[in-house]
């Protein structure tokens, strides 16, 4: 799996980089940290060419201090991310000949930290397009003068071709409640709600999109196949079946108590009923992270 | 032993309902009848009579009745007790009405999902088959494992002559149970107890007893619906009876309508 993760200099971006961390634990993750501008003030001017040797830019010190705080999460021999490991290994060099060998280590996964300045929302999207990853994280107040916080999500859930996890706030959810409304669920997308669940030791439940009367032959059928997915894998899964017309209202719901999951992706129309005006109002008034799959 | 009547179809809702049935037959001595019947389309006309009209209604069965096979076979792994579907072709309710009239049935189990809006659960306790049913029933909602049970009243409901229902049912199992008197008051999610509540709970000892059934707890709160089914949820089925009355004022359909877990429905 990789994930990058989009930070600033918010106070929210440390409680973002930690469930970064514990995702990334979970997942053996590749991760990308990469730092954007979410606005300049005179205390956090634009990032320039000129800033590369002067490192005190606080773009830059935000960008390592939560590179630290990513690698704090975990156990020095436990590491994925460790760098340099100098280790000593007993090896038989020649029969009945064992030297103590001097071994170095490379990390065994990828920790990158990259800044791109310029739009926030753009520089998302271009470090997923010539990176590709299969999550991107971002903070719901990564938009730190706090003005229009759903504009870079919003941008970046739109036109992101993966996954999107918005992190709101910093409550923990008893329950993840995903939406669908096609049945091309990849089985990316499954592993990513599987680890939502480990990670927040939360129930699930699935909600089958319907038409005004019934729930269409294929959404039910993925249902099952769910169901019988999850079950397989130990996590109580309850099931529900919402019409389309409520969905909007019923997703503003579950966001005051939950996770909200939306399968969204090219065969999806939930885009028709969860308009960007209520995806705005859904990320400013949800408690809980939000979820875009693809 | 119980014989139940299990409504299938090819959808998850029965697939629910079967594996819940299956699940209760492990530790409940029962028989499982499932049961598909096969809606005509509005606009199709049935042809003929006799064996035109048969082979017209095998062609349209084919398809549901491999996914049916399939569905039943899934579950016979672990459902001692479980017969061939029985396959029937005509309006659904009016079919399964017919066969628990019958009177070869102690229970009756069907599927559903959780809704959104409370109304689908009214319109079909509400239904003319659950209005007529002669046998208890059990609305399947999640696949949730028999651990411990709920038996909720209100101040409509006789909590004897429901757990007299439920004893006769269960006669000779025993399973782990709460009793719940609620009553809805106040907004918001807070949940208090109801003071003096041991006289709400007149008649369970005398009921009870000679089955040698025994109640964990005795509840007594009140709340709103909301911080009610909160309340409930982590119970793997909800016995209670038919709700009597409808709309926004039945306390029960707002409770029920809402909850996650089976219902086992009892009339008055």
């Amino acid at each position: 799996m990789k994930i990058l993760a989009a930070l600033g200099t918010t106070s929210q971006d440390a409680f973002v980089v930690n469930e970064v961390a514990r995702l990334a634990g979970n997942t053996w993750a590749d991760v990308t940290l990469l730092g954007v501008e979410t606005g300049t003030s005179p205390e956090i001017p634009p990032f320039s060419a000129s800033f590369r040797s002067d490192e005190s830019h606080p773009l830059v010190q935000s960008l390592r201090g939560l590179r630290g705080r990513f690698l704090s999460r975990f156990k020095a021999e436990e590491s994925p991310y460790m760098e340099t490991v100098v280790d000593h290994e007993l090896v038989e060099v020649e029969s009945n000949l064992w030297e103590d060998l001097n071994v170095l280590r490379s990390a065994r996964k990828q920790l990158v930290t990259r800044i791109r300045p310029g739009n926030a929302a753009r520089s998302i999207l271009a470090e997923a397009r010539q990176f590709p990853c299969d999550l991107i994280v971002i903070g719901s107040s990564l938009d730190g003068d706090g003005n229009d916080i759903g504009r870079i999500c919003r941008k970046v859930i739109h036109e992101a071709g993966t996954s999107v996890l918005v992190i709101a706030k910093t409550k923990l959810p008893q329950r993840i409640v995903a939406c669908l409304d096609h049945d091309r669920v990849s089985q990316h997308s499954l592993e990513i709600i599987n680890q939502m669940v480990t990670l927040y030791q939360a129930d699930l439940e699935i909600v089958g999109v319907s038409t005004v009367e019934t729930l269409p032959g294929e959404i039910d059928d993925k249902m099952g196949q769910i169901l019988k997915y999850y079950a397989q894998n130990g996590i109580r899964t309850l099931v529900r079946s919402v019409p389309r017309t409520s969905l909007e209202a019923f997703a503003a719901q579950a966001s005051r108590e939950n996770l909200v999951a939306l399968w969204m992706g090219r065969q999806s129309r939930l885009h028709r009923f969860i308009t960007p005006r209520s995806m705005d109002r859904l990320l400013d008034n949800s408690d809980y992270s939000v979820l875009i799959l693809r | 032993m119980i014989r139940t009547l299990v409504s299938v179809y090819p959808n998850i809702a029965s697939v629910i309902a079967m594996n819940y049935a299956c699940g209760l037959s492990q530790v409940i001595d029962m028989e499982i009848q499932p049961i598909f019947v096969k809606e005509p389309e509005p606009e199709t006309e049935a042809p003929g009579v006799g064996w035109v009209r048969r082979t017209w209604e095998n062609s349209l069965l084919d398809t549901e009745r491999d996914a049916i096979d399939r569905l039943i076979e899934a579950e016979r792994s672990h459902c001692a007790n479980l017969a061939r579907a029985q396959v029937l072709f005509g309006k659904r309710d009016n079919a399964i009405l017919s066969n628990l009239m019958g009177g070869t049935y102690d229970l009756f189990v069907e599927g559903s999902l959780a809704g959104f809006e409370k109304s689908e659960f009214e319109q079909r306790v509400g239904s003319e088959l659950y209005r007529n049913l002669p046998c208890p029933v059990i609305i399947a909602r999640n696949l949730i494992q028999l651990q411990k049970v709920l038996v909720v009243f209100d101040e409509e409901i006789n909590i004897g002559n429901l757990l007299h229902r439920l004893t006769n049912l269960f006669d000779g199992t025993r399973f782990r149970f709460d009793l719940l008197y609620y009553r809805f008051s106040g907004a918001g999610i807070s949940v208090d107890p109801i003071d003096g509540a041991e006289d709400l709970f007149p008649e369970v000892e005398a009921v009870l007893s000679p089955h040698g059934w025994k109640p964990e707890n005795r509840l007594a709160l009140q709340g709103s619906p909301q911080g009610l089914v909160r309340r409930i949820q982590d119970y793997s089925l909800i016995v209670t009876c038919l709700p009597q009355r409808m709309g926004p004022d039945s306390s029960l359909v707002q409770l029920l309508g809402d909850t996650f877990s089976p219902i086992l429905l009892f009339r008055q």
